[in-house]
């Protein structure tokens, strides 16, 4: 009984000696030392942009509609030509995840057409108001240098109505500036 | 396109056809298509252009199956694969014919023509309004490969703006057609086509104008895909977070069965009924119950920023927001002392022609009981008294149910398109697809059923219409003396005359005499409706009778007897379910007729008033005469939705609940009946009117109204109404998402659901009907007409849905739901105007002068013109005579001021 105890001292004691100032610690000064995240971590969610700062998201609901919780709640508008927040003709104008209601299961993420939403490294989550707690856009939204990728790699087409392209539309409907090679 | 202007599943014939569908033997009807018995036996054959309202088409080939068929020769031998699959939408079945919906062949069929349809298609669901209830997107999932070989870059589309309430996206249409069909057959006009050919086929309007007509929105239901999409409902919301509730609308007395669509209470979209598809209620591409645009765009009014949704007192000058509580003891005690201090008779009760008959019939017994006179009335929008009588007597002696069908119609005046836009649209589409004779008879014809082939008109003066349906009934009994006045009432030949004679004589079977209750000026009304009743008794008991009135539920009240002279049931039964003593009278004469109230109040004869809705007053043309007159009220107790110039005149306003917040029956032209429902109860202090009444009467000493929920009125009313009714109250409910436990209750037994059924969702209420004899009174004359000016027309005018009204005036897209002013021209006159159809020009009635567009049609009669009142502003307030205008085609210089 006294060769366990002392085994188990003698682990201790290793890690103690071996831990105690070097590089390898587990723990970290949080929080002026703030730890990596492995790649896959589900944190707190980013709503990503393309690089020229429109935003990913199209406000599909797709995530609202697959998240077990139900902590997304979503309004989408129509973006305009004066007026365009994203890629597609429509966009969240209203975009909140309610962090208490989510569990952080990352289907939101999957469900997302656009990679719009992802769950990024930040697992910082303690507020001191309730209603901080229902993040919203501007929580949310990557800064615009941060965007990646250009709309063009969403093109199912951009289709407005404008008064060029309405005009266009009156004269020859067809579009065909993809077999021109676009 | 073939000619195909007759769908084959309505032409079927009698002669029974023995046949197996998948391996099981079935029977239908020679003449019928596979896909129609498939469908009636619970086979689900996949489909994009056919439409069971619609002609065949067969574009699509979506619904090709396997077939095999018997050797004619030697029928003991088995059937031998056809050559090649057949589309089920077109081809008729025949005896020993095996139809397989599921073979390989079927399958790979499905899955090439998914392929191709899916190949130029855009893929863009995550913007797509159809995304959760799309077609397309169910037949991938269902009868796809499940992956794509397209490596090219898709067809695309330039994107025009054609039409502010539908959006044309080019790109997602898959050329079903079923849009083009719609319009060209059901809503009438010829706006929509396919242009161009090949890879650049595309779907549009002629001149990129818009869908016009009042049923356009329906093409966005039937649309299989994306395609076209509602504009005000565009990315409000995704489908599958929609509420849906089974409703019907309050602006068509055709009594259209709905589904409104909420998100967090709030009216997102109105549909027709929706359908059950793998146990999930959605959209009915398929549907056959089509509703306007008023309906489907307009719902929303509830949500205006004008709503007041608490009981407002008003306290020395102004209307202070009280307790709903609070309010009812101010009403009932103003009305009690208004009473006391002037009379029974100094109080009136006015109801909403679009009031439930639930709180008609507490109106009715409101007034009976409580007040203790006779002064209850929903007919305000008449031009006199006298023609709200008549429309009475139109009611008490109506019969006519289009669900039976008809072998003739008969269409006296009325401009049915745009009053009761789907009993219009029922009636003509019967007519069209089985060949019926439209005779027209009277001052204006509507143009809609322009397309019936078996259509006859025979116009005339108004002032002479009801000397012709007199005339017309003479010769009908063999009395042919009459017919040279009569050709010349039409002036058509007499030999014409005789062979309409002969043409009403020879029908055989059901057949329906349907007349417009529109009264203009109120002269001619009440002789025509004795004169149409005295055709009808002399054509026969064959013959039913449909009075058309715009009102939704106006039968509904005149049967609660939410008017003067008539009670709801006989006077025993109302005695005894009102719990009156033996001795005491029921009043039911001398009552104040709406139409005479403004003139009752100016005189001082009534001083106090209380209205279930401002919208019956506001249906008064000459509003500044009714506001002055209000303001003499000594107890003004209204109960509506929205702060106006009406509610603001009130000593007591009540919050009511909206056409979403409310719960009752209403009865359509027919005396069916259906279920208003409310979404989940009135918001903020809103109460629906029955809850108002009671507490007014139970406040004021009554002991009668002890109803603990509006079910409890609905038993109490029915039961005196329509005492033969075996349904119940919940039973009048649609089948929907809310009351059918196959989706409610997992555990329950589950129903196969069968892909299409409209049966399932039409609920066959009980019919009003009031055993009647033939109409044997006189028929009073009419003022000769006084001759008109030269270059002046007779105007004729008639109300429009899309008009001034008070619930639409408070929609949310208002301003896009109105119709333009417009005027209809007979081609005679317009040749001699020099004006043509479409072509803008000037109206001029009396001083004031508006600029319309003409319509030049076989509407009107020839020199008189057609104005649906209430469109553009012009007041027509010189009510009770006889109007005349000038019409000039608008000079450019003109326009261009404009
Ligand atoms: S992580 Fe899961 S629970 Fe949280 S918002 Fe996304 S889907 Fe909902
Ligand atoms: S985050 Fe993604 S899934 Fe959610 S609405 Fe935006 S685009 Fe759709
Ligand atoms: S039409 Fe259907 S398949 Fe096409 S984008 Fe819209 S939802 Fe998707
Ligand atoms: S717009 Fe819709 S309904 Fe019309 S042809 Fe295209 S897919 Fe069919
Ligand atoms: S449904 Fe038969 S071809 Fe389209």
């Amino acid at each position: 009984m006294i060769f366990e105890l002392l085994k188990g001292l003698n682990i201790a004691a290793h890690h103690m000696v071996r831990y105690m100032a070097g590089p390898g610690n587990v723990t970290v000064e949080y929080p002026e030392v703030k730890r990596e995240q492995p790649p896959f971590f589900r944190g707190r969610h980013r709503l990503q942009r393309y690089k020229d700062g429109l935003e990913r998201c199209v406000g599909c609901a797709l995530c609202a509609a697959v998240c077990p919780s139900e902590a997304i709640y979503l309004e989408a508008a129509e973006n305009t030509p004066e007026h365009r927040v994203s890629a597609g003709e429509r966009y969240a104008e209203v975009y909140q995840i309610h962090l208490l209601r989510c569990i952080f299961c990352g289907f939101c993420e999957e469900a997302c057409p656009e990679n719009a939403i992802i769950m990024g490294p930040s697992f910082e989550l303690a507020m001191s108001k309730r209603t901080d707690f229902i993040a919203d856009k501007g929580d949310m939204l990557d800064a615009p240098e941060k965007g990646f990728g250009d709309y063009h790699e969403y093109d199912p087409y951009i289709s407005h109505v404008t008064a060029e392209s309405d005009k266009k539309a009156k004269a020859d409907p067809w579009d065909k500036s993809h077999a021109a090679g676009h | 396109m073939a000619d195909q202007t007759v769908h084959p599943s309505l032409k079927p014939g009698t002669e029974d056809i023995r046949f197996f569908l998948n391996d099981r033997e079935v029977v239908g009807k020679k003449g019928e298509t596979i896909i129609t018995v498939a469908a009636r036996e619970g086979v689900y054959i996949p489909h994009y252009c056919w439409h069971p309202s619609l002609s065949v088409a067969g574009n699509c080939r979506l619904c090709l199956v396997e077939v095999h068929l018997p050797d004619p020769r030697n029928p003991d031998a088995p059937a031998k694969p056809a050559p090649k699959p057949v589309i089920g939408c077109q081809t008729p079945i025949s005896n020993g014919l095996r139809v397989y919906t599921e073979s390989k062949v079927a399958q790979e069929c499905q899955q090439g023509m998914m392929e191709f349809l899916l190949v130029n298609h855009p893929l863009d669901c995550p913007i797509c309004d159809r995304g959760g209830e799309c077609q397309l997107q169910r037949y991938s999932m269902e009868y796809g490969a499940g992956h794509t070989r397209m490596a090219d870059e898709k067809r695309k589309f330039h994107k025009p703006q054609a039409d502010p309430l539908i959006d044309i996206e080019r790109n997602r249409c898959i050329m079903c057609t079923r849009c083009v069909r719609f319009n060209d057959e059901v809503g009438g006009e010829h706006v929509m086509g396919v242009f161009d050919r090949g890879e650049g086929n595309y779907i549009g309007t002629f001149g990129q104008g818009p869908v016009s007509n009042i049923l356009s929105g329906n093409i966005i239901d039937i649309c299989p895909v994306g395609c076209l999409t509602s504009r005000p409902f565009r990315f409000k919301a995704r489908v599958w977070e929609l509420a849906q509730t089974q409703s019907t609308s309050i602006w068509d007395a055709s009594g259209a069965k709905v589904t409104h669509w909420t998100r967090n209470r709030k009216l997102m979209r109105t549909t027709p009924p929706s359908r059950k598809a793998h146990d999930r209620y959605t959209v009915n591409e398929d549907t056959e119950e089509f509703i306007d645009n008023i309906t489907r765009f307009g719902s929303d009014f509830g949500l205006h920023a004008d709503r007041w949704d608490e009981s407002r007192i008003r306290i020395g000058g102004t209307l202070i927001p009280g307790a709903f509580v609070e309010a009812v003891r101010q009403a009932a005690g103003s009305l009690a002392k208004t009473k006391v201090n002037h009379g029974a008779d100094s109080i009136a009760v006015l109801v909403s022609p679009r009031a439930t008959m639930e709180e008609g019939f507490l109106a009715a017994k409101f007034a009976r009981t409580v007040i203790g006179n006779d002064n209850v009335d929903w007919r305000m929008s008449f031009a006199t008294a006298a023609s709200a009588d008549a429309a009475s007597l139109a009611f008490q002696h109506a019969d006519g149910d289009l669900n039976d069908g008809f072998s003739a119609v008969v269409l006296v005046n009325g401009d049915y398109l745009h009053q009761v836009p789907t009993f219009a649209m029922r009636v003509k589409e019967y007519a069209r697809l089985n060949n019926k004779p439209v005779i027209m008879i009277g001052h204006h014809h509507d143009a809609y059923f322009s397309k019936c082939a078996g259509r006859r008109q025979y116009g005339c003066r108004p002032a002479e219409t009801s000397r012709a349906l007199e005339l017309l009934s003479l010769a009908i009994k063999g009395d042919a003396a009459g017919n040279g006045e009569l050709a010349k009432i039409f002036s058509v030949a007499e030999s014409e005359v005789a062979s309409l004679v002969d043409l009403l004589k020879g029908v055989a079977g059901k057949a329906l005499l349907i007349q417009s209750l529109e009264d203009m000026n109120g002269a001619y009304l009440p002789s025509e409706v004795p004169a149409a009743l005295t055709l009808k008794a002399a054509l026969g008991a064959t013959w039913k009778y449909i009075p058309v009135l715009r009102d939704r539920n106006a039968f509904g009240l005149y049967a609660v007897g939410a008017q003067p002279g008539r009670l709801p049931g006989s006077e025993e039964a109302v005695r005894k379910a009102w719990k009156i003593n033996e001795k005491a009278q029921i009043p039911t004469a001398g009552g104040q007729h709406a139409r005479d109230l403004v003139a009752a109040i100016e005189e001082g004869r009534i001083k106090g008033l209380l209205a279930l809705g401002a919208d019956v007053l506001y249906s008064y043309p000459d509003q500044d005469r009714l506001l002055a007159a209000l303001e003499k009220l000594e107890t003004f107790v209204v109960s509506d939705l929205f702060n106006s110039e009406i509610t603001r005149r009130a000593t007591v306003f009540f919050a009511a609940a909206s056409n979403l917040e409310r719960d009752g029956v209403m009865a359509d032209l027919e005396g069916n009946l259906a279920r208003l429902k409310d979404v989940d109860g009135p918001t903020g202090g809103a109460r629906p009117d029955w809850e108002t009444l009671t507490g007014i009467a139970t406040m004021m000493g009554s002991t009668a109204f002890a109803y603990e929920s509006v079910e409890d009125v609905f038993n109490e009313m029915i039961r005196l109404v329509a005492p033969g009714f075996r349904g119940s109250f919940t039973g009048l409910e649609l089948a929907g998402p809310a009351n059918d436990h196959s989706v409610q209750d997992p555990g329950g037994a589950r129903r196969r659901t069968p892909a299409y059924n409209p049966g399932d969702y039409r609920v066959d209420g009980a019919h009003l009907r009031w055993s009647s004899e033939p109409f044997a009174g006189a028929i009073p004359a009419v003022a000769a007409e006084a001759p008109a000016a030269a270059g002046q027309f007779l105007l004729t005018w008639g109300e429009h849905v899309q008009g001034d009204d008070y619930h639409l005036n408070h929609a949310s897209i208002a301003h896009l739901l109105k119709a333009k002013p417009y005027v209809e021209v007979h081609p005679a006159d317009a040749a001699t105007l020099a004006l043509e159809d479409g072509k803008r020009a000037v109206l001029t009635v009396g001083t004031e002068s508006i600029e319309v567009t003409a319509r030049v049609r076989k509407g009107p009669a020839q020199g008189t013109l057609y104005f649906p009142a209430g469109l553009g502003g012009l007041k027509l307030t010189g009510l009770g005579e006889s109007l005349t205008a000038g019409l000039q085609p608008a000079l450019e210089t003109e326009l261009a001021s404009v």
